[in-house]
């Protein structure tokens, strides 16, 4: 038998550790490893990409940057996208998903060189401009006037949609082609969009850094604004779950904890952490010795304790409610 | 430094990978003290290392601590990594020596007659992660015989036997020459070959 000449085991053999395990592991890696403050007028473009891949997993879609200092700066994507940012070009990175990448261009030169792609579309903002593009490469300017802005767009492979940021007076150009236009300020509707967003990110950063310099009270206060401010946010969830867990295994505030862990449930009942939020809601009930525990505990092990099912929490849970 | 695919990726492991920066850039924003880089760089390879911590060591209770020493180790000599698109690989290497390390430690508890199961392979526990029924049996079987063994052979049997790495590539992560890897594979080989005629070690 050739061990190397056939699927490895590995591949039937890779547990897959749920969000909240993942989520304890860094939260203790991070308290090992205090970061040093950044240097961000080095590497700013690399950063802003660093965060944005935070972002995606967590969908968040908005982050700002400095203006930049020195040469141009590449940063190579994994997709085999590649961003060249000029001297003293300022831009703000607002979303990033497997279909979609978007940047807001505020000052400077930006060139691109994107691989093509039907499923999945890089587009530039500037003001009330907006380019998009499924593969190419091309180059946009803002060149600050007096009175109004510039826009100016050159594409050298490909071709390229410029419209208004409403979708109207589209236009395509081609590789060779260069178009100019004037740049009013982008709708405020959008723009307060993005800001909603941007305070949702902060509020869960915020909480992220509290957590790991041991302000509890300020990490739980991050957590609650943000479940209760933004209940549409896709980290709505994971907030209220990680509230629910600081007050019951930090604060022993297990009436608190249940309150926040049956939101979590609410607002994002398929979630990965699921069985984790049950299993503490088991523990919390237990802790306040509530008549519900009970039904807590069957309701748990009917899910994840049986034969197969693999509730890594199901041993403990047995033990609850009063059970040997 | 040689690029050696330490754990294997599937598409299903690594959704949205394309669309991200690359590890290249993660750890240039990392070494410049960016926690989200950080944090970034954790949560795309965690996944992998805590299934490689699973099956080097056969059991679930030291994964987390395993997991959390090896980024801990990482970033803190992040400024040592030269190939900076190889810190999947240099991270898997970091957690193998940890492993053996641990592995080394115990058994010498063992002998002085402290923490006897420590590395007692929970085979049930193994066996229940397997995704696939028809592998189980050859799961166990190498997993009994990976109790008896010793580290510096324990390990590169798994990355060989499991994992699927070419000797190569196993020399590459345990630091070991080819001709020691090879002898070492041998050994476990014969050991489980004892495994497999005794035809007792099938629970």
């Amino acid at each position: 038998m050739s061990p190397t000449s056939k699927r490895p085991l590995s591949e039937d053999l890779s547990p897959q550790p749920s969000e909240a395990r993942l989520a304890r592991q860094w939260s203790n890696i991070a308290a090992r490893t205090p970061a040093s403050p950044p240097r961000r007028a080095r590497w700013p473009l690399a950063v802003a990409f660093a965060a944005a891949i935070v972002l995606v997993a967590l969908s968040v879609r908005t982050i700002t940057r400095e203006p930049t200092t020195g040469a141009h700066e590449v940063v190579a994507l994994a997709d085999g996208s590649r961003v060249t940012l000029a001297h003293e070009s300022r831009i703000r990175l607002t979303t990033v998903t497997a279909s979609r990448i978007h940047l807001t261009l505020e000052a400077g030169d930006i060139a691109l060189e994107i691989p093509d792609s039907e499923s999945r579309a890089f587009e530039v903002s500037a003001g009330n401009q907006h380019i998009s593009a499924h593969g190419g490469a091309f180059d946009a300017r803002v060149e600050a006037k007096p009175g109004k802005d510039m826009l100016h767009v050159g594409v050298s492979r490909g071709s390229i949609q410029v419209t208004r940021a409403d979708g109207s007076m589209p236009r395509v150009l081609h590789a060779g082609e260069k178009w100019s236009g004037p740049i009013e300020p982008a709708g405020s509707a959008d723009r307060e969009s993005e800001d909603e967003v941007a305070s949702a990110k902060d509020l869960l950063a915020r909480a992220t850094e509290a957590r790991v310099s041991n302000h509890l009270m300020d990490a739980i206060g991050a957590l609650d604004e943000l479940r209760k401010r933004y209940r549409g946010d896709a980290r709505a969830g994971l907030a209220a779950f990680e509230l629910g867990r600081l007050r019951l295994d930090e604060a022993g505030d297990p009436a608190g904890a249940l309150e926040a862990l049956d939101d979590a449930i609410e607002l994002a009942p398929d979630a990965e952490f699921r069985e984790d939020a049950e299993a503490r809601r088991v523990d919390a009930l237990d802790a306040l010795g509530d008549a519900r525990c009970a039904q807590a505990r069957a309701s748990y092990l009917e899910r994840y304790g049986g034969q197969g099912q693999g509730g890594i929490h199901a041993r403990s849970v047995r033990l609850r409610c009063g059970r040997p | 430094m040689r690029r050696v695919k330490v754990v294997r990726e599937s598409a299903a492991e690594t959704p949205g990978r394309a669309a991200g920066p690359s590890d290249a850039a993660l750890v240039v924003a990392a070494r410049a003290g960016e926690l989200w880089a950080r944090e970034a760089l954790f949560r795309r390879h965690a996944s992998r290392l805590n299934g490689l911590a699973f099956r080097l060591m056969g059991r679930d209770s030291d994964v987390d601590d395993l997991v959390q020493d090896t980024f801990v180790a990482a970033l803190q000599s992040l400024h040592q990594l030269e190939e900076l698109s190889a810190f999947g690989s240099w991270l898997a290497s970091i957690l193998v020596r940890l492993v053996r390390k641990l592995i080394r430690r115990r058994r010498m508890m063992a002998r002085l007659g402290f923490q006897r199961d420590a590395l007692a392979i929970d085979l049930d526990e193994v066996a229940s992660v397997c995704a696939n029924p028809a592998r189980v049996a050859e799961v166990r079987r190498i997993y009994h015989a990976l109790a008896e063994l010793p580290a510096d052979v324990r390990v590169p049997l798994v990355l060989h036997r499991v994992d699927g790495l070419s000797l190569g590539d196993v020399a590459e992560v345990t630091k070991m020459s080819l001709a020691t890897v090879k002898r070492r594979i041998g050994e476990a080989e014969a050991q489980l070959r004892v495994h497999y005629e005794d035809g007792a070690q099938t629970p």
